[in-house]
């Protein structure tokens, strides 16, 4: 049995106006010690994978399918079990470092909370966090952790909010669009932050990003994801140096150093689903059987890829 | 000449900017929340001392010196008994504030916990406190309050719970509305993620985060529930007659209000300055706390 296996999930979220399938139809495995990486634009559904397997959606949300984390079925284990598993097993580094930390609360106070959480002695988890977070490359991490959040910079946010996660040294670490919103500057700090964990640490990590330079950088194995369906998934080079799917191909031509080439057309409507591929309105290699036939998944050159080229 | 003005003013503006640090620096800009708070001092002092040290006892009945005018011996005169009014206000001072601080007390607490509860929880467990509240808020508090008190009968400890019964469910909505708000913040997520439970996450998180709406909406209150015990007593059916209270000499006076009107002015005084104090302190903090507030532009 794989590390954590994602098999048939579906995420439909209830609004007002009918279900909207945020994720349709999910399954992927990941290895223990990789680095599986999930690309795609927004709202493509790669924040909701990462909800879903830690179990913090929304409760307009119907998740059906299989997750299974080790042998847990985490889709149906008690909460109780659910929360040890929560920072434990699998911690997630969220999207947004600013708005994660409490802005009442000294550094210091939001790094014992883990530990006050965990049960464990909160001076030696303190401890624990600042040898963690000189690790990180920060400079000074006793004179940060008196200050309040407002006084760090983004950057120093988001490798306080890594030591947090990993102080407890979880198996799995899930990261959220960690580049989201960085300079270039700041991203080559997460890049070596991120290297950094890997090297160390020795972290199962599932990275969630659309930056795709970040993502050859990082990843060992990527799934591109559009419209909450995998549409290819392979070894990063693979997939990231010789795209299969028409849409990791249009992926690639809108990086500036490929020439910048929009993708035209906007994602279905993920409320009434088309019936054919749901990237036949922006393909520019469809075909007739595109329209009618959803494509399924198959096998082609090392990849798996779900497109009715191949 | 008018441009010298302003300079002038803005100079001045200038040297104020320079004492804005922190909150005493706004308390301090702002003259009527001073006087509020130094008055309120005062009043605190009053309440508190008034017991401890040694005054002749304001229900001493002196039959031959009533409805007399303010003189040096009673500065604020006497009433329709005898008694010294100036002595009574006193002794009013500890009864209302210690019953306002009661009543407060046990509604914010209440209100907070429910409110809380009910936004963090959502679902049927909101539907319910909601629909409890709704309840609760939709009697006139007075007539509520009233009500209460002919069952329970007169009493401290029942005119404070039968006021914490009318105010609590302000509390709770607003604690509601602001829990509903704060919980969708990302560290809410970030200490589930950790793994940490409902309880910790409430008072870690979320109660630190929005108590200041609630306590500032308590302190203009506070005024609203001094006028209540007032009115309450007034009508003959807060405390018993042996516990001097503003209201209650407020309606044993209306009698005498042609011959001698000292006995109504003062206690009306009192009640008023009361409500007005904590009007001012209580809004004033809602525009210091408020941290898109700038600061200043009070003329």
């Amino acid at each position: 049995m794989s590390y954590l296996n994602v098999s048939s999930v579906c995420v439909d979220f209830l609004t007002e106006n009918g279900s909207v399938k945020a994720v349709n139809d999910i399954s992927f495995e990941m290895n223990k010690g990789e680095t599986f990486g999930i690309i795609g634009e927004s709202g493509s559904g790669k924040s909701v994978i990462t909800q879903a397997i830690l179990r913090l959606l929304p409760s307009n949300a119907v998740v059906s399918g299989k997750i299974f984390f080790e042998s847990e079925d985490l889709l149906s284990i008690d909460n109780k079990k659910m929360r040890q598993i929560r920072g434990r097993e699998i911690s997630l580094i969220p999207q947004n470092p600013a708005g994660s930390l409490n802005p009442l609360l000294k550094n210091k106070l939001q790094v014992a909370e883990v530990f006050e959480v965990m049960g464990v002695n909160k001076k030696e988890g303190i401890k624990s966090v600042l040898g963690m977070l000189k690790n990180l490359l920060m400079k000074e991490p006793a004179h940060i952790l008196e200050n309040y959040p407002h006084e760090l910079s983004g950057g120093m946010k988001q490798r306080l909010l890594a030591a947090m996660c990993l102080s407890y040294k979880p198996s799995l670490l899930v990261a959220d669009e960690p580049t989201k919103g960085l300079d270039s500057f700041s991203k080559k700090g997460t890049l070596d932050l991120f290297r950094h964990m890997k090297r160390e640490h020795g972290n199962s990590m599932l990275v969630i990003t659309h930056d795709l330079d970040f993502a050859l950088e990082i990843c060992d194995r990527v799934a591109v994801m559009y419209a909450g369906q995998i549409v290819e998934i392979g070894a990063v080079t693979n997939v990231l140096k010789n795209p299969s799917h028409p849409y990791t191909k249009a992926l690639l031509n809108a990086l500036p150093r490929n020439g910048l080439i929009p993708l035209n057309g906007h994602t279905p409507s993920r409320i009434n689903l088309p019936e054919g591929c749901l990237f036949y309105t922006r393909c520019n290699l469809r075909s007739d059987k595109c329209g009618s036939e959803r494509p399924v998944t198959k096998s082609n050159k090392g990849v798996i890829v779900r497109c009715h080229l191949y | 000449m008018i441009g010298l003005e302003i300079t002038c003013l803005q100079n001045k503006s200038s040297v104020f900017s320079l004492k804005k640090d922190g909150i005493a620096g706004k308390i301090l800009n702002r003259k009527d929340i001073t006087i509020s708070i130094l008055l309120l001092a005062l009043l605190f002092v009053v309440a508190i001392s008034y017991p401890l040290l040694d005054f002749s006892d304001p229900n001493t009945i002196d039959l031959t010196n009533k409805n007399l005018a303010p003189s040096a011996e009673n500065p604020l005169g006497t009433d329709y008994l005898g008694r010294d009014i100036l002595n009574r206000l006193a002794a009013g001072t500890t009864t209302s504030l210690s019953i306002a601080a009661g009543v407060s007390a046990i509604s914010l607490f209440v209100g907070i916990f429910i409110g809380c509860i009910s936004g963090y929880y959502g679902g049927i467990i909101d539907e319910t406190f909601s629909r409890i509240i709704d309840i609760f808020l939709s009697f006139p508090g007075i007539v509520f309050a009233l009500t209460i008190m002919g069952f329970l009968g007169s009493g401290v400890i029942n005119l404070i719970l039968a006021l914490s019964i009318v105010h609590w469910a302000k509390y709770a909505r607003l604690m509601r509305g602001q829990v509903l708000s704060i919980k969708e913040n990302e560290y809410v997520l970030s200490a589930k993620i950790i793994g940490a439970g409902n309880f910790h996450i409430m008072r870690k998180h979320l109660i630190p985060n929005s108590v200041a709406t609630v306590i500032v909406l308590a302190t203009i209150d506070i005024g609203h529930v001094i006028l209540s015990i007032a009115a309450l007593n007034f009508l003959g059916i807060g405390l018993p007659s042996d516990i001097p209270e503003w209201g209650a000499m407020l309606s044993a006076g209306k009698e005498f209000m042609r011959t001698s009107p000292y006995q109504t002015i003062f206690p009306g005084m009192a009640i008023t300055m009361v409500v007005i104090i904590f009007s001012i302190i209580g809004e004033g903090l809602r525009d210091i706390l408020d941290p898109n507030d700038t600061g200043g532009e009070y003329l």
